[in-house]
């Protein structure tokens, strides 16, 4: 298991790094799924985990977030949060009760501003007494996010919250996101395999292949983000890069694996 | 209204259609009595006292081995189904008498506990546990990593996750083990009450044989089965009540 350490304070380039992993590696048997992989997240900052399917995305959040074994070292301040695609509430219970399942510690009356707060931040304050299956898909993620922010964590990590919704319900989540976000200053940890969703989102795209991240690619458009951007010249350029480092570590893969299945005497 | 008659016709169809037979004497109505004669040997038992006797006892006894099959199976699957360590030593037990029929202890249950009523309701609670107990543990088994990575990311109270998590993660499958259970507790106190007792339908469906009554018989045996039909209606609807949440997991 990799230790989850107090966090450090290091400063690179004025900025804080808030979570910290060092030669993080998990096995499932005796199959390595992320090998030795190095990764630093600073304080607020959004980055986005990208990679083709089974490139070990949802593996590496899990292990960031320390809920499945691994080894390495891995430095997380404090509390986390997490929202996945399905799953993400608890479908016995009301979506008041699953806002408040985090503050348990607190007194009734600061519980009860918070969920109601809550509620009219993920604006479901008439929904508040129905059960998730009462809920569209769009809503029921509003109810996850709101109880992953609820006790106020240091980090969210989110796996593809959205892969399940339709395109227009994605974009709107999408935009509600980024005020949330723009709102309470988390650093949100996102996995998603849609790249514009990660170029629209996030500071930064880590690019995940072959069991390691093969690069991160800085984001460079300013905040707050219109939905137009996605249709400018330099979204698609950015989104051509991105697509060429996953391209790229595919085809060097592609390479590798002819050149090992060539018999001998062809090889260079 | 259609649902009513689509529920009622099979049944009021069978009636008539025995009634039929039996008085045109396509069948023997000495082995096979109208339903009507039946139902004049029920109003009959209700009137002389001997059916509420009967049935008190009869409910009294299996309310009492399902009290006692809830209390012990569904903990005991919660915690089989989580903690290793306790699946490691109650499990293979468990699953060398899960495969005994439930009636072939009863002889056993009588040398044990004579024929009181502790043996007939230790039939009963012994019969329930197994499909309470297998519900609960693959219930508990099941639940997806994810709400419980989502509930340690929330608390650090294991007994809170054990009690607003996983017990309600599991309920879907825990209700699914009760249903069973009922309709093997009316099984069992019927098997339970042919030997050494006094009273209880299964006991007077004994005594109506003996006495060649087979109109109290199926009268009798009629009330067994409509009172597992209803106990089973009576669950489903007070389950979905005291878990409102549940009606949407079953509709799914």
């Amino acid at each position: 298991m990799a230790q989850v350490l107090p966090l450090q304070m290091s400063e690179s380039q004025n900025r804080k790094a808030w979570i910290q992993a060092e030669g993080l590696t998990v096995r499932l048997g005796s199959t390595v799924i992320i090998e030795d992989a190095c990764f630093t997240v600073y304080k607020g900052e959004f980055v986005s985990l990208v990679g083709l399917s089974g490139s070990g995305k949802t593996t590496m959040l899990n292990a960031l977030a320390g809920f499945i074994p691994s080894t390495g070292r891995v430095h997380i301040p404090g509390r986390i949060g997490v929202v996945f695609q399905d799953y993400s509430v608890f479908p016995w219970m009301t979506v008041s009760e699953n806002i408040a399942f985090g503050l348990h510690d607190l007194p009734m009356q600061q519980r009860t501003q918070i969920v109601s707060r809550l509620l009219e931040m993920v604006r479901l304050t008439d929904r508040a007494g129905l059960y998730p299956a009462q809920l569209s898909g769009g809503q029921a993620q509003r109810v996850g996010i709101a109880r992953a922010l609820a006790p106020d964590p240091d980090v969210i990590f989110m796996d593809e919250p959205y892969a399940s919704l339709d395109r227009f319900t994605r974009e709107d989540m999408q935009r509600w996101l980024l005020d949330v976000w723009g709102e309470r200053q988390k650093t949100i940890v996102f996995v998603t395999h849609d790249i514009e969703e990660a170029i629209f989102l996030s500071d930064r795209i880590a690019v995940l292949h072959d069991r390691r991240i093969k690069a991160t690619v800085e984001i460079p458009f300013s905040r707050p983000r219109r939905e137009d951007l996605k249709y400018s010249k330099e979204f698609l350029e950015v989104k051509l890069k991105i697509l060429e480092k996953m391209r790229g570590a595919a085809d060097m893969k592609d390479k590798r694996n002819s050149a090992l299945h060539r018999p001998a005497d062809e090889r260079d | 209204m259609t649902k009513v008659l689509r529920v009622s016709l099979p049944v009021l169809i069978f009636l008539v259609a025995w009634e039929a037979a039996s008085r045109m004497g396509v069948v023997n109505s000495a082995l096979f009595p109208p339903p009507t004669r039946a139902l004049s040997a029920l109003v009959e038992m209700g009137r002389s006292g001997e059916l509420w006797r009967d049935m008190k006892a009869s409910y009294g006894r299996l309310l009492l081995g399902m009290v006692c099959g809830v209390v012990i199976g569904t903990p005991i699957g919660l915690m089989t189904g989580r903690i290793h360590a306790v699946a490691d030593v109650l499990v293979p037990l468990i699953q060398i008498f899960r495969p005994l029929p439930p009636v072939a202890i009863v002889p056993l249950v009588i040398v044990w506990f004579g024929i009181g009523e502790s043996a007939k309701v230790f039939s009963i609670a012994f019969a329930v546990f197994f499909p309470i107990w297998l519900n609960t543990h693959l219930g508990a088994q099941q639940i997806s990593a994810k709400f419980l990575w989502s509930a340690s990311t929330l608390t650090h109270s294991r007994w809170r996750i054990f009690r607003s998590v996983i017990f309600p993660a599991s309920l879907p499958l825990i209700t699914a083990g009760l249903r069973g259970a009922i309709a093997v507790a009316f099984v069992m106190v019927f098997v339970s009450e042919l030997a050494g007792a006094s009273e209880g339908i299964g006991y007077e469906i004994a005594a109506t044989h003996l006495a060649y009554r087979i109109d109290k018989m199926i009268a009798a045996l009629a009330v067994l089965g409509a009172s597992g039909a209803l106990a089973d209606a009576l669950f489903a609807a007070s389950i979905t009540r005291i878990f409102p949440w549940l009606r949407f997991s079953h509709s799914k």
